[in-house]
């Protein structure tokens, strides 16, 4: 598991008071985080990796599963 | 159930049908009343009181519907302003509109209660258009200037400053934009 992946984990656990679950789990079908924690999550993501996630990558393929957001974060930083 | 049962529950409910009927003509009258000053199209229902200052132009769309409740829907159309409203919109109570310039809102949108309209801020006025099939939900704001596609989603009490593309739900204070796809709306 990288640090990514366990930072992102942390937090979801810690805000949205869930129990474990899987790097692919996706968070909207299991009912892990609501559209208003989906913006706290994108809000968090931005403020602890230092990039603006544009409008139009708010969607469910960077953002719907810790998988999803590890490669989401690692391209944004990488870009 | 007995044969006189059957009939008593039909006879009451053609009773209710007529009644509805005749609310919703009442209704249908009231907007003409109440809505004196604008242009209003077909099947228009005012249900309850509207506070409204009409200076400017104001067309009200085919089957549009105000609602009531315990604050009334402002309108506030300012000499040489614009208000266009489509067809099949609805208002719940308390929903405040001001226009100095331009506010155009497309057809079948949703307004909940209490959102704010205004295309003036800091004496600098802007137009603000709204697509078609937008939901605007309770306690939104909407700034001058902003312009909202259609299909669009607006959250309850989100303050709305910059546009909404089409199809997206905008959220929070400042408004951010995302995909409907990520509340789990059925898009």
């Amino acid at each position: 598991m990288t640090d990514v992946a366990t930072t992102l984990r942390t937090f979801i656990q810690d805000t949205f008071f869930v129990d474990s679950f899987a790097d692919s789990d996706s968070f909207l079908k299991n009912r892990l985080v609501d559209s208003t924690g989906m913006m706290e999550l994108v809000v968090f993501v931005e403020g602890q990796y230092g990039f603006r996630a544009a409008d139009t990558e708010l969607v469910p393929a960077n953002l719907d599963s810790i998988d999803n957001l590890v490669a989401y974060v690692a391209r944004k930083r990488a870009a | 159930m007995s044969a006189l049962a059957t009939s008593l529950r039909d006879w009451a409910s053609g009773r209710m049908r007529l009644i509805d009927r005749a609310w919703r003509m009442v209704d249908r009258l009231r907007a003409h009343v109440e809505l004196w000053g604008c242009e209003v199209g077909r099947d228009v229902m005012v249900v309850g009181p509207l506070d409204l200052a009409i200076h400017g132009h104001a067309n009200i769309g085919a089957r549009s519907s105000f609602l009531t409740g315990p604050v009334p829907t402002s309108v506030q159309v300012a000499l040489g302003a614009q208000l266009e409203v489509g067809q099949a919109c609805h208002f719940n109570y308390g929903v405040s509109i001001s226009v100095a310039r331009k506010v155009r809102i497309g057809d079948r949108c949703m307004f909940g209660s209490y959102v704010r309209l205004e295309d003036t801020a800091h004496g600098s006025s802007k137009p603000i258009i709204i697509g078609d099939d937008v939901w605007i939900a309770h306690g939104a704001v909407i700034e001058p200037g902003v312009t909202i596609g259609n299909g669009a989603v607006i959250s309850a009490g989100a303050v709305v400053t910059t546009d909404v593309p089409a199809g997206m739900v905008a959220l929070g204070n400042p408004a951010r934009v995302m995909s409907q796809q990520l509340t789990g709306r059925p898009t």
